[in-house]
């Protein structure tokens, strides 16, 4: 299921792409599957269809989908990402980044610690 | 029976039903809907919110003695069609008393959730029966005109076009290709509609919940609204070709059989009970807020309040969607920002009036 927050401070198509990434990692879709088309989704989430297309084609760039006129979007054989320059400070910045935010809401540092080691367990058994 | 009666009979039927499904639909909207307006779901159990009730179901007992004095009054004044005016009252009457309700729930109105949801993967886009089905309205009423053009030559000079309320002919029109298929087109045009209704029922419309148990009862009053839908096609489907192939039956089947009438009395009444019992993600579901998103804001139907024009028409540009669930009713409206949703309104209602007004000033024999 995706869910996006249209009051969030991350753009709507990023929050799609996001959504939609995560159900692509845990292996939810297999290559060939068919994505909802960009109307339908649009229809379900409420959003303009360009907002959807946005999404789209940024999974598209990273090598996730397939993108056909009038086919849809397909799941791709993604069989590794493409290298990054940037290393694995593109992923902590944005985590620690998180977690203060967390912190500044006002949850508590122990289940912080607590939802960061069933994440790494989760991701250690090949899930998300 | 004389027709005055008959017509007074079906009128307090339907003027009958439409009081007791007002009285009901407060209560079968969605808990955080309370007369078009986004409440906590609470809100409908407290002081504040049975008192208003009270008031509402108060005027709808006024709005239907006074409707019921005037059917009284108008049925013995002819023509008997005058009596329909006694339903527009009503219509009215009830209408101004929901809006009177929901200007006392306004105050107490809240902002819906931000949050939106939807299932990536099974396809839940299906017209029950798949397109098969769906044509088959259209396949008897080409089989009709099919059957009219084989036997142009036994086809009457002379067509009744409008019968009397003692079911007697009172007005023709002369035999021509267009008076002849005029039944079929008029078909034809009001099942395009119907079609694209249940097209746009199915394909675009936007859910509320997309799991768990409201998910499932929403999938299933969706998927029972469409079979209703597909059924009046059925039905209008075969009107349409009594009327067209009607001249070449034998005269004991010229007159309107009742069949007719009786047919779509119990198609709107099976089909509106079961509607109603079903509900919509109503009373019978408990209220469910977002999980894991921490939000204490009410769902509702996931819409702005300020997009619901009387809290009854919904428009709204910038969403995709053609059809949205009604607020206060049972069933689907259409989202009036969309142009979609224009062609379905206007395009029958505009066909339908040019065809048969042509007709009539061109070819009516009295």
């Amino acid at each position: 299921m995706l869910r996006i927050d249209l009051a969030s401070n991350v753009p709507v198509y990023e929050q799609i792409a996001n959504g939609l990434r995560a159900e692509l990692v845990a292996g939810h879709f297999a290559p060939g599957d068919k994505l909802p088309t960009v109307r339908a989704l649009a229809i379900d989430l409420g959003v303009h269809h360009n907002t959807v297309a946005e999404a789209y084609r940024a999974l598209a760039d990273e090598g996730w989908l397939e993108l056909k006129r009038h086919r849809g979007a397909t799941v791709r054989e993604r069989r590794s990402a493409p290298n990054r320059s940037e290393g694995p400070e593109k992923f902590a910045r944005p985590l620690r980044e998180l977690l203060a935010k967390a912190l500044a809401e006002g949850l508590s540092r122990k289940l912080l610690i607590r939802e960061l080691i069933n994440s790494a367990r989760r991701l250690k058994e090949g899930g998300l | 029976m004389s027709p005055t009666l008959v017509i007074r009979d079906v009128l307090l039927a339907l003027a009958t039903f439409s009081a007791v499904m007002h009285w009901f639909l407060p209560r079968l909207t969605r808990p955080d809907l309370y007369f078009a307006v986004t409440v906590a779901p609470e809100f409908r159990d407290t002081t504040e919110g049975r008192l208003i009730l009270s008031r509402y179901r108060r005027g709808l007992i006024g709005a239907s003695g006074l409707t019921l004095a005037l059917l009284g009054a108008l049925v013995l004044t002819p023509p008997p069609a005058l009596s329909t005016l006694a339903l527009l009252f009503q219509l009215g009457a009830y209408f101004a008393v929901y809006y009177r309700a929901r200007r006392l729930v306004l105050p107490h109105a809240l902002a819906p959730t931000t949050i939106r949801e939807a299932r990536i993967g099974t396809p839940t886009r299906k017209i029950p029966g798949g397109w098969m089905t769906m044509s088959g309205p259209f396949a008897l009423l080409c089989a009709c005109a099919a059957y009219l053009a084989a036997h142009w030559q036994q086809i009457p000079a002379l067509l009744a076009l409008h019968f009397g309320t003692d079911g007697q002919p009172d007005r023709w029109v002369a035999r021509s290709i267009g008076t002849v298929f005029l039944p079929i087109l008029i078909g034809v045009v009001i099942l395009s509609v119907l079609t694209l209704l249940l097209y746009a029922m199915t394909h675009w419309l936007r859910p509320i919940y997309v799991s768990g148990a409201q998910g499932e009862n929403e999938s299933r009053f969706r998927r029972t609204a469409s079979t209703v839908l597909l059924v009046i096609e059925y039905w209008i489907a075969a009107l349409f070709s009594y009327i067209a192939v009607r001249p070449l039956l034998p005269s004991s089947l010229e007159r309107p059989p009742r069949a007719i009438a009786m047919i779509a009395g119990l198609i709107a009444i099976t089909g509106g009970a079961v509607l109603m019992w079903l509900g919509q993600g109503g009373n019978r579901m408990r209220s469910q807020h977002p999980s894991g998103t921490g939000s204490v804001r009410p769902v509702g139907d996931r819409t702005e309040d300020r997009l619901w024009k009387l809290g009854v028409f919904y428009f709204n540009r910038n969403d995709p969607a053609v059809m949205v669930e009604r607020r206060f009713g049972i069933g689907y409206t259409v989202n009036f920002g969309h142009p979609v949703a224009w062609i379905i309104v206007l395009i029958p209602l505009l066909s339908v009036v040019a065809i048969t007004t042509t007709i009539a000033l061109r070819h009516t024999v009295r």
